[in-house]
Formats: structure tokens, C-alpha cells, sequence
């Protein structure tokens, strides 16, 4: 138990290394850039010199680096996070409503993903070597090559020509909810579009790791022993194999993590979706630049501890962790 | 035969790795023989006839400048190669480097790269690669870079666990009891062992730096001014040539993107196949 | 009673392909322990295999008759044949590190076949798989572990219990001990001999290891490249050795104690894809003469049921 112990404790401490480097890295990303855009962003004179006065405060902007530095991590795990150049408030108004509608459209696109590619995984590594696996896989492997904004835009297109679904935001514009089923109604028909792209680009991926998976575990000998005692194939296959197959799964989603958050930023930007994606897109244009510093920050973090959570949850079903 | 013999008769019967290599190599006809068989400059604008549709003499339409669609969506395989290549080239050398050091030596140094892999595995790439790029400006240098070095980790940890065991073989062992450098045995003995799966690893890297470096154009970063696929895809978008229907101004860029993606990616996948024998289909 | 008549196993397409078995004959009695030795590519885990109808997809049963008791289990409806399987006929398995599944508990693998062949009780199960524990020598510590928390021939003997739990008529050891280590795989082969006679098992035993098997056993079967050298009892073979192959084998043996010199078998493995003509064993044999290289494997009954494939006898 205390290896176990050990185990999640080095993880945890790997965690918190890496917040502290996305800090430094965000904070010198900044700030050592051809012509210091924060210094001169900060001077801005869109800003009211009351405004000015308490970014001074927070953030020493007159006081020596390494200083500046210091309150700068000290203020990024506060949640100071400055004020928006282009929105004139404190960039955590902006940032957190973005990030929960991030989360409208990322939870159940990953999730939906996840089970489809579990599924169509399964199949086509049961049926290795056969058409319908090499049709799974490379469909598997189309849907992963195709570039998530072109996709976005075919469907757009398409949703156009049928007049199907709403192309553009989260929420029918100018529209007055008579009640909230209503607008959770606007709501859903706003996310199928973003939903679908997502879904799809992410769902090939997850297809191809669960088959390779799969078929790795399909070869070892608790499989073949299992057959010996008299198990049918269906028992092999949801007792053996699959438990088997799904644990590294875990530790691969959560990777992999990152590039989710990439084809959400794409979709969000193709179909208008207020997250934060579309909130990096903007500030960019807009050289909203501690907006873009405190949202590469909290989606680095958001990924960062996902991946504490998937570890803690690996070892907890990985009784070889668990048990160590 | 050689092993290397046997490894290309082994890819010359994989469908999958075939059609790659076949749709790899269109693409790099296509960007060669661009200045040559484009029906017009790349560059030449004609304010008379900008936003045209499809016709004989502009297949894929104009754009807003009156720039030829189909001339623009040849000369967009160059900057797709250009750029994939580089930065996977980037990519792999320094996640080959990292891999055979922490590979080869073990103990503080293994610890401590593999940590910086973690990180870099982690992190999400593209929110990195949009700051970074947005703030060094536009230059397809600078995307090479930002891309290369961003995108090093899944190698380094692939090569990693492979000289893990290579390390432990009688050859590597020997060339140590004779007194050979560690430089010396880490790129004459360990890395022809692992070349080969470093090449399916490059396949992949090319695959997504040409993704990212066309996702980079579509969100505005990179280099925006030099012809590609993504740049064509935004300006679509940004011109309302979408809202518009406008298919032959979105559909051919983005379909090129795809299917060059799919080549390396089958690539690099059949080559997977022929070492990984567990994948390897059965025909039985 | 087990009779193997006329066998032969393929691998790969009708027509070509390797015939990994070919014409094997085999009676093994009730209540034996029965050794099949062989090198690897000898047939011997095909054998095995094809016992238990567990051949991989490209293995094909081309001819030959299994009977078990009078019926023949080749012939049998699959569903028939699962419902033997690990029940009446079970298997003890080749490379036992990594026979046990990673993620389940060791009792309830022990009780798994229990409850496959129709147990509805899992608690009952579990009580069974308790005493079957108990019967192999591992205590109650170790049934609520996981199998990486235990030594290999800890583990083994997990695998033996999950085997004889049923209660089985025939149990199939392939090279149960080959991964362990010598004081272990004493251990391992005196349980083996134990279970047999309190649970009157009929045995048969698999491994490339002459000295063990012949320990163990008491008719022998020696198989080369697919084919059968000789069979007969244990000790009539070990002390007049009639095939080559098997002289070769016994004189391969260090044996501890005895100043002899060991002589090694010359060659190479036979290539199954392209076997020699007439005695598989022609290449290496010391004694080939021109007639082996059309031999058509035809049997010589010497003495006591002791039975020789070689050129060198008959007529």
C-alpha cells in the first residue's frame, strides 16, 4: 500500500511541478516577447488610470523581473488574472463563463466519441483481418486525417442547403426564452453541428487505440486459457478482454487531452460557439493579451490535473498499482 | 535479403502503406509541377473578375482578388510539404536525440527527460502553438519551428522503450567492454535498430504538422500571406464564400488537406503494421 | 480411455501450408499418466491443442479420429464440445506467467470454470475454489490476491486448481513447469503426480524435457517434426531405446553422478515448411541408410505395446 501511496504522491508532486512551469512559462512567454506586449498593454491608455493604478498593485509593473515574477504565480493561484484590454473587466468574468460553455460542447463530444470508438474498436478487432475491419479502420483513419475546421464548414454547408440547424452560437440571437425548456431547446439545436464535428474527428482516434489495444489483449494467455475452461467467446470478450483492453484507454484519453482541446478550439471558432476557444481566437485578433495568457493558462491546468484524475483512477482499477 | 530487402517487399504488398506512398507522391508531383501546369500566376489579381464561379476557363472559380482557385489550390501542396516535412523533421531528430539519451543512460537523466516528455505530451500543443506564433508574428519559419519543437514528445517515448531493451542486447554490451564511446554506441549500434520505427513515427509527425500548420492559417497565425490550403479555407469562410454555398471555393483545399493527411497517415500505419506483427492482418 | 487414430493437423491453406501432425496414433488408458516429449516444432502443443479443440483459425483437422470414452470429440456441435471443455477435458498451460488475467482475484479465476459449466451459486462456487486452493498447497492468504501478487509457482498452482476445480476426467499439462525454477518444478510435478492418483485423473503430459517426463509418466510418446518416433512404456523405452531420435535423446542427458559423456543430438530442427522426404528424422540420424528416404512411416510392433516408426526394424 505504501509503494501505491508513493506512487500517486510522485504523481501529484509531477503535477504541481508542471503548473509551476506553465506558470513560468506563460509569465516569460509574455513578458520576453519582441516589445514586451504586456508592459506596453498594461500602459494602455483604453484603461482608466484607476484601473492602471490597482494592475500596478497586483502586479508590481514597476518593480524589478524576478519580482514581478513572484506575484505573478502568487496571483495566477488566486485567480487575478488582470484586467481584459478588450472587454475592460477582470479577465475571470470573461474567462469562466467561456470555459463552462467549453465544457457544454467538450464533455459529451469526448464522451460520445469514446463509447462509439469503444464500440467500433471492439468490432473491428474481433473481426481482424476481415472487409469489415479494414473498413472500420480506415474510416477510423479518415475521420482522423480530416481537418476538424473543413469538416465544420461541409456541414455548414450542408446544414445551409437543408435549413436543418442553427450554423452560428450557442443561443438563437435576440431570441426571448419563454422558459427554460424552450431555451435548453435552442441550446441542444445550437450544439448538434459543433457536437457532430467534434464527435467525429475525435471518434476515429479512440477507434484505432481500443482495436490495437483490443487485439494485443486478445493474444495473451488468460484469453486462450479462458477458452480452455469452456468460456464462449461473447463471456471471453466482456469478462477478459475488454477490462483488459479499456485500462490503458484511461491514461490515452487523458493524453491525448490536448489535442482534444485543439479540435475544440477549431470547432468552437468554425461554428461561433462562445468557449474558450473562440476567446483565444478573439483575443488574438483583438490582442487581448492577458486574456490569452490567463486562458492558456487554465486550459494547461484543466489538462494538467485531468491527468492527475486519470492517473489516480488507472491505479485504482489497475490492481498491479493498486496492489503494488 | 536484408532486412531492409525484406522490409520494402513486406510495404510493397501492404494495400494500406501503397496507397499511401501513391497519394503522397500525387501531392508531391503536384507541388513540383505547380508553376508548370497552372493555367494562371498565382499572384496575377484580376479586380474584373473576383468571386467568380465555376467555369471553363477558372474551374474552382476566382477568390476575392480574382486569383485563380484552381492555381491557388495546386500551389498549396507546396507549403503543406514544405512545412510537414520540416517540422516532423524537427520533431523526430530531437525526439530521436532525447529517446537515445534517456534510452541509453538511465537513472537522473532518464527521469528528468521523461519528465520534460510528460509536460510536453500534456500540454495542449495548439493552445501553445496559436500564442506562440500569434506573438512572434508571421513566417513560415516560424511555424516550422513552433511546431517542430512542440512536437518532439511522442517520440522521444517511443524511441525511449526501445533502447531500453537494445540496450540490454550482447552487441551493445560487447561494444561497451570495448571501451566504445557512448555517443559512438548510441548512433552506430542502438539507432539502426531503431530507425525503423522511427519512419513510422515520422509518417505520423508529417501528418499532423501539416494539420496544425493549416489549423494555424485557418485561426489567423502563421503565415497568412503565403499560399495554402488553410489560408484558402479561411478566406472562404471570411469572405462569406460559405454562407454562400460557394463549394468549389471550400470543398478542394480542405479535401486536400484531408486526403495528404490520410497518405502518411496510411504510411505510417502500414509501416507500424509490418513491425508490429500483432497488427499485422491475417490472411488465413 | 483416449484413441488418437490416423490424426492430422494443418496450418494454413488446403494444399499448402504445414502439416504440424500427421498421421499420429496414440491409446492413452483411464487413470494414466501419458508423456509426450518432442523439441519445439514437434507437434506435441498441436497435439495438445487439437484435444481440446482450441486450434488457431489457420489449424485444420484434415483427417483423424479423437475418441474419448468411445465418442469421438472432433465430431461433436461446438456447443456440445464447450460443455466438456474444462470440464471433462482441461488444460494446464504452456508459459503460466501469463495465464492468469491481471484484473480478477485468484479465487474467483480458480471458481471461473465452475461457474461456466452452470454453478449459479458463486458463493458455493467460491467455497469450492476455496478447498481446490487448499488441495494445491496455497493457503488462505492468497485466495483474495491478484496474480501479480504472487511467485510463479504460486501462480501456478492457481492455474492447476482452475483446471482440476471441474473435477475432470482428462487433464492436459503443457509444459506446466517449463518457466520455473528446478526446485519449483519439483514441486509443480509432485503435485501434478498427487492430483492424478487421489483424483484418478487420466494425465497427459507435454514438455520438451526427456528426464522429466519420463519421471512422470507411465507410457511415453516421442514425437519429431510432426510425426511419431515411438511410443511405449516409460521404462521400456528409457532402458532399450528402439528409434535413434530417442537414443539420441536419452544420451543427451547429463545425468548427475554418472561419469559418461553427453553427446548431443547433430543438425538442425527439421523445417516444417519444407520437411526431407521419408523419415523427418533422415538428416540428423547416424544410422540413415538410402531406404529412410522412403520410408512411409510404417509401424513396428516390438514387445509390450512398445511401437517404432524407424526404417531400422520390421520386415
Amino acid at each position: 500500500m505504501s509503494e501505491f501511496g508513493n506512487y500517486l504522491l510522485k504523481r501529484v508532486a509531477f503535477a504541481i511541478l508542471s503548473i509551476f512551469i506553465i506558470i513560468t512559462f506563460d509569465f516569460f512567454l509574455f513578458r520576453l516577447m519582441p516589445g514586451n506586449p504586456i508592459e506596453i498593454l498594461y500602459r494602455n491608455p483604453a484603461l482608466t488610470s484607476a484601473q492602471i493604478a490597482v494592475l500596478n498593485r497586483q502586479f508590481g509593473l514597476n518593480l524589478p523581473l524576478y519580482q514581478q515574477y513572484y506575484l505573478f504565480i502568487w496571483n495566477s493561484l488566486l485567480g487575478n488574472y488582470g484586467i481584459s484590454i478588450y472587454y475592460r473587466t477582470a479577465v475571470s468574468q470573461v474567462l469562466y463563463p467561456s470555459l463552462e460553455n467549453s465544457l457544454v460542447l467538450l464533455v459529451p463530444a469526448t464522451t460520445l466519441a469514446i463509447l462509439l470508438g469503444i464500440m467500433t474498436g471492439r468490432i473491428a478487432a474481433w473481426r481482424r483481418g476481415t472487409v469489415t475491419d479494414g473498413f472500420l479502420t480506415g474510416s477510423s483513419m479518415a475521420l482522423y486525417s480530416i481537418p476538424t475546421f473543413w469538416l465544420g464548414e461541409m456541414l455548414i454547408l450542408l446544414a445551409i442547403a437543408s435549413s436543418s440547424f442553427p450554423v452560428s452560437g450557442m443561443y438563437t440571437i435576440g431570441e426571448g426564452f419563454s422558459n427554460g425548456f424552450v431555451q435548453l431547446f435552442d441550446l441542444l439545436r445550437h450544439l448538434v453541428l459543433p457536437l457532430v464535428t467534434l464527435t467525429l474527428v475525435l471518434y476515429g482516434q479512440f477507434t484505432i487505440i481500443m482495436r490495437n489495444s483490443l487485439i494485443d489483449v486478445l493474444d495473451e494467455d488468460y484469453i486462450s486459457f479462458a477458452r480452455s475452461k469452456g468460456a464462449t467467446e461473447r463471456y471471453i470478450m466482456r469478462k477478459h478482454a475488454m477490462p483488459n483492453a479499456e485500462l490503458p484507454m484511461i491514461s490515452l484519453i487523458a493524453v491525448n487531452l490536448g489535442l482534444t482541446v485543439g479540435g475544440a478550439i477549431l470547432t468552437e471558432v468554425v461554428f461561433n460557439w462562445p468557449g474558450i476557444g473562440l476567446l483565444i481566437y478573439d483575443s488574438i485578433n483583438a490582442r487581448d493579451y492577458p486574456v490569452l495568457q490567463a486562458a492558456f493558462l487554465i486550459v494547461a491546468i484543466a489538462i494538467v490535473l485531468a491527468n492527475v484524475v486519470a492517473d489516480v483512477l488507472y491505479s485504482y482499477l489497475d490492481p498491479r498499482i493498486r496492489y503494488s | 535479403m536484408t532486412e531492409e530487402q525484406h522490409f520494402l517487399k513486406l510495404f510493397a504488398h501492404n494495400l494500406k502503406g501503397m496507397t499511401g506512398l501513391v497519394i503522397v507522391l500525387t501531392f508531391v508531383m503536384m507541388g513540383v509541377l505547380a508553376p508548370f501546369v497552372s493555367p494562371y500566376s498565382p499572384y496575377a489579381t484580376n479586380p474584373n473578375a473576383f468571386l467568380l464561379s465555376p467555369r471553363p476557363s477558372h474551374p474552382f472559380g476566382t477568390n476575392v482578388l480574382g486569383q485563380d482557385l484552381l492555381t491557388l489550390d495546386l500551389y498549396g501542396a507546396q507549403i503543406s510539404l514544405i512545412v510537414g516535412l520540416s517540422s516532423a523533421a524537427i520533431a523526430v531528430g530531437l525526439g530521436l536525440v532525447a529517446g537515445l539519451f534517456s534510452g541509453y543512460f538511465g537513472g537522473v537523466v532518464d527521469e528528468i527527460i521523461m519528465r520534460i516528455v510528460d509536460f510536453f505530451i500534456v500540454i495542449p500543443a495548439l493552445v501553445f502553438m496559436i500564442i506562440i506564433a500569434a506573438l512572434l508574428g508571421p513566417s513560415t519559419v516560424n511555424v516550422i519551428l513552433v511546431i517542430g519543437m512542440l512536437s518532439w514528445a511522442p517520440t522521444a517515448r517511443i524511441i525511449r522503450s526501445m533502447v531500453l531493451s537494445i540496450r540490454e542486447w550482447p552487441f551493445v554490451e560487447s561494444a561497451r567492454a570495448n571501451n566504445a564511446g557512448s555517443l559512438y554506441i548510441m548512433f552506430r549500434h542502438i539507432f539502426p535498430n531503431v530507425s525503423s520505427v522511427l519512419y513510422g513515427n515520422a509518417m505520423l509527425a508529417v501528418a499532423s504538422a501539416i494539420f496544425t500548420q493549416a489549423a494555424l492559417v485557418f485561426l489567423g497565425v502563421g503565415n497568412v500571406t503565403a499560399i495554402s490550403w488553410g489560408g484558402i479555407i479561411r478566406e472562404a469562410y471570411a469572405t462569406g464564400a460559405l454562407t454562400n454555398g460557394d463549394l468549389s471555393y471550400v470543398l478542394p483545399p480542405g479535401f486536400f488537406i484531408f486526403i495528404l493527411i490520410f497518405g502518411f497517415i496510411m504510411i505510417g500505419y502500414a509501416i507500424e503494421e509490418i513491425l508490429n506483427p500483432k497488427l499485422r492482418l491475417r490472411r488465413q | 480411455m483416449i484413441e488418437v487414430t490416423d490424426l492430422t493437423v494443418r496450418y494454413g491453406p488446403a494444399g499448402g501450408g504445414v502439416r504440424a501432425l500427421e498421421r499420429i496414433n496414440i491409446r492413452i488408458e483411464e487413470g494414466s499418466i501419458f508423456g509426450i516429449v518432442g523439441e519445439s516444432g514437434s507437434g506435441k502443443s498441436t497435439l495438445a491443442m487439437t484435444l481440446m479443440r482450441l486450434l488457431p483459425k489457420s489449424g485444420t483437422v484434415e483427417e483423424g479420429v479423437i475418441k474419448l470414452d468411445g465418442t469421438d470429440i472432433l465430431k461433436l456441435p461446438d456447443r456440445e464440445f464447450r460443455k466438456m471443455r474444462g470440464s471433462t477435458l482441461s488444460l494446464v498451460f504452456q508459459g503460466a506467467m501469463n495465464t492468469l488475467n491481471p484484473l480478477i482475484r485468484i479465487e474467483d479465476q480458480v471458481a471461473e470454470p465452475l461457474i461456466l459449466h452452470g454453478e449459479q451459486n458463486r458463493a458455493k462456487a467460491i467455497e469450492k475454489a476455496h478447498e481446490t486452493l487448499q488441495l494445491v498447497g496455497l493457503d488462505s492468504s492468497t485466495w483474495r490476491k491478484y496474480p501479480h501478487e504472487l511467485s510463479g509457482g504460486m501462480k501456478q498452482r492457481a492455474v492447476i486448481a482452475s483446471a482440476i476445480i471441474t473435477g475432470p476426467k482428462v487433464l492436459i499439462a503443457d509444459e506446466p513447469s517449463t518457466a520455473l525454477d528446478v526446485i519449483t518444478q519439483v514441486q509443480i510435478m509432485n503435485l501434478l503426480r498427487t492430483l492424478q492418483r487421489t483424483l484418478k485423473m487420466t494425465v497427459i503430459f507435454i514438455s520438451h524435457d526427456f528426464p522429466l517426463v519420463s519421471e512422470m509418466s507411465d507410457r511415453i510418446a516421442i514425437m519429431y517434426g510432426g510425426k511419431l518416433c515411438e511410443t511405449g512404456p516409460n521404462a521400456l523405452i528409457l532402458n532399450r531405446p528402439l528409434h535413434p531420435y530417442t537414443a539420441g535423446l536419452i544420451d543427451s542427458v547429463p545425468a548427475v553422478g554418472r561419469k559418461k559423456r553427453i553427446s548431443a543430438i547433430q543438425g538442425d530442427p527439421v523445417d516444417m515448411r519444407n520437411p526431407p522426404s521419408g523419415c523427418r528424422f533422415r538428416p540428423r540420424c547416424t544410422k540413415a541408410t538410402d531406404s529412410c528416404g522412403s520410408f512411409d512411416y510404417t509401424v513396428t510392433h516390438a514387445e509390450n505395446e512398445h511401437d517404432v516408426y524407424c526404417t531400422l526394424y520390421g520386415n
